[in-house]
């Protein structure tokens, strides 16, 4: 799994790449914690809270979108930390659809050093692509 | 998304402050730029002329495709770009609006002269930092609203605020729209935006939003600077913020329908991010209704905020309403599409003006300019970066036909938020505008390191081709002493 901060004049853009669909739904997400606080890529011994999550798309890079619309949505409302996902099952192919379990804790602004609020995830030059090093693909978050 | 024919667009100077980008290809007309040559230059190698030429191609374009003069590459619409479509055969885009629905700019004046607070700055700026929730996760623990209220916001705007006792009935007099869309239906706004909301009314947010103590410097109109409450040394503060998660939410949740739409109307666009729907169909009326939602929380937002500012007047300097006297100048919106009525080609007709990074620009005698602004024209607010300055304008009867209109809303960054980090590297920013007599507060210190000045382009630059153009006329020069960010 490799993510990446990749130039973008307003907002933020990231690129992925990952062997498989699993890898690319888990960088997505610790792309989007990176940019919200300071110690994303901390290992976190306790993920106290749990959320279970099934996404039904038309194609993947919706997929994609999707998750990181509620991974947002739920930072925005509740102060959800996603840390890690255990992907239950994700399919990228008809009926593409995602299974997982969301880990994570409560922003807490005490602990964590906030960056930045998140927009929402864009459909902007999105497209996953498939290359000899597995799946890639950019996606840019509104700032 | 690229297409063909828009590899290489054509450009023909019109004069030396506009461009044409000539109609060809899928275009239904021409797209307008105005950029002198230096800011040209820079915006030859954004794709922003290219989403201006796409612009072009949906359906029911009435006029040219327009770009300011601060433009560059955004989703779908560039960030100023403006478009007004046939309320017939023309459609509506959220992408020609933005994530942040009436993201806008409120300038306040004030009895007080920058000479006499000099040296009381920091307190001022360090106490609105704290009535004033700013940056990640950031609310006021004593404004929750219950559903019941946040539909009242939703649907009154400003109007809102101020039955709730946040200000003056007198300022929805210098509101855009008296600040509130009427159109708008909170049945159509899904729970999960109300959610995302109900808990940052009165919030700034973080990225380019802020709250800016500052004071008069230069002014080029002084009848006009007079008139709308401007004078030389006088104290003002800016507000720029929007509709925060509220607003986010309504553009996720339409971007998905109108996504839909395209394909049911048949609609065929070069770009999936011009997602659109016809202004007369369920799904583009509906986005317009809940858009407006969207704006009215933005209007109420800027509204809570000034009360807080004149509390922190209060609290700060120990002053009284009728010492500080703070005024709202004007608020406008720089992220909306609204019905409005416009002469085109001699005769009066009414259409959709999406204006997404862009200002409406009113001239003098037009119905909708403030009674006491009518002989002057309507403010304009352009903020700059955090360490130089920012223009009030107004309307000029002259601008031109086609710009609905339409002025530019800010200076555009220059550098991306990681090479602005980069370029800082071990500066302490805060410490040099320090030095330069602007205080600064921030939730975060790399919040300052990306919004540092030069991350930005010269305002003046932009507003000077605005001038020139005829788009609206410089009237006031401000400069920050103090700055709350996000």
């Amino acid at each position: 799994m490799v993510f990446e901060f990749v130039e973008h004049t307003g907002d933020a853009a990231v690129r992925m790449t990952s062997p498989d669909a699993g890898g690319l739904v888990r960088d997505a997400a610790r792309a989007l914690l990176t940019l919200y606080v300071a110690d994303a890529a901390e290992a976190v011994d306790e993920l106290p809270i749990e959320r279970d999550l099934e996404l039904v798309a038309q194609d993947p890079e919706e997929l994609l979108v999707d998750l990181l619309g509620e991974l947002i949505w739920l930072f925005d409302c509740d102060g959800f930390l996603c840390r890690d996902i255990d992907v239950r099952h994700v399919s990228f192919s008809e009926p593409v659809r995602l299974v997982a379990r969301l880990r994570g804790e409560t922003y807490d602004a005490a602990r964590h050093e906030a960056l930045t609020e998140v927009k929402a995830a864009t459909y902007h030059g999105l497209k996953i692509d498939r290359t000899p090093l597995g799946l890639e693909a950019t996606i840019v978050f509104d700032l | 998304m690229k297409s063909s024919w828009n590899d290489k667009l054509k450009l023909q100077r019109i004069n030396d402050h506009s461009w044409r980008i000539p109609r060809e290809g899928p275009m239904l007309t021409d797209g307008v730029v105005f950029a002198d040559d230096h800011l040209m230059q820079t915006l030859r190698h954004d794709r922003c002329l290219e989403q201006v030429a796409n612009v072009a191609c949906m359906p029911g374009i009435v006029g040219p495709s327009i770009g300011m003069p601060d433009i560059h590459w955004g989703y779908g619409f560039p960030i100023g770009g403006v478009a007004a479509f046939d309320l017939d055969e023309g459609v509506i885009s959220p992408g020609g609006v933005g994530y942040d629905i009436n993201c806008g700019v409120r300038l306040l004046s004030t009895r007080l002269e920058y000479a006499d607070v000099k040296e009381r700055v920091a307190e001022f700026v360090n106490l609105l930092f704290q009535n004033v929730p700013s940056g990640v996760g950031k609310s006021r623990k004593d404004l929750r609203l219950d559903e019941r209220h946040f539909r009242k916001l939703a649907t009154t705007g400003a109007r809102w605020a101020i039955d709730a006792g946040f200000g003056s009935a007198e300022d929805l007099d210098y509101i855009e729209e008296g600040g509130v869309l009427e159109n708008a239906d909170f049945d159509l706004v899904s729970d999960r935006a109300f959610a995302r909301g109900r808990t940052q009314v009165g919030t700034i947010g973080s990225g380019n939003h802020f709250v800016e103590l500052g004071y008069v410097d230069e002014i080029y109109e002084p009848r006009v600077a007079e008139r709308i409450g401007l004078r030389t040394g006088g104290i003002t503060v800016i507000i720029h913020t929007g509709s925060r998660g509220f607003g986010y939410q309504i553009c996720d949740d339409y971007l998905r329908v109108l996504n839909k739409a395209v394909s049911r109307h048949r609609i065929e666009l070069p770009d999936r991010q011009l997602c659109c729907a016809p202004l007369r169909s369920d799904e583009g009326r509906s986005y317009l209704a809940a858009m407006s939602c969207g704006a009215n929380f933005a209007f109420a937002n800027r509204q809570v905020i000034t009360h807080w500012v004149r509390r922190t007047f209060e609290d700060a300097w120990g002053l009284t309403p009728r010492e500080h006297g703070v005024h709202v100048v004007y608020d406008v919106c720089h992220n909306i599409a609204k019905i409005e009525k416009h002469v085109i080609d001699g005769s009066e007709q009414q259409v959709c003006v999406h204006r997404k990074g862009a200002t409406r620009a009113f001239a003098a005698g037009h119905p909708e300019v403030p009674e006491a602004y009518r002989d002057v024209g309507q403010p304009v607010l352009v903020p700059g970066d955090m360490g130089r300055y920012s223009f009030v304008l107004v309307g000029n009867p002259d601008a031109p036909d086609f710009t609905f209109a339409s002025c530019c809303h800010g200076a555009g960054r220059r550098l991306s938020r990681k090479k602005a980090v980069q370029e800082v590297c071990g500066r302490n920013i805060a410490r040099e505008l320090e030095a330069q007599g602007i205080h600064i507060a921030a939730a975060n210190r790399r919040t300052i390191d990306e919004e540092f000045p030069h991350a930005y382009k010269d305002v003046a630059e932009v507003v000077d081709v605005v001038d020139q153009a005829a788009l609206a006329t410089k009237v006031a020069r401000l400069r920050p002493v103090g700055v709350v960010k996000g």
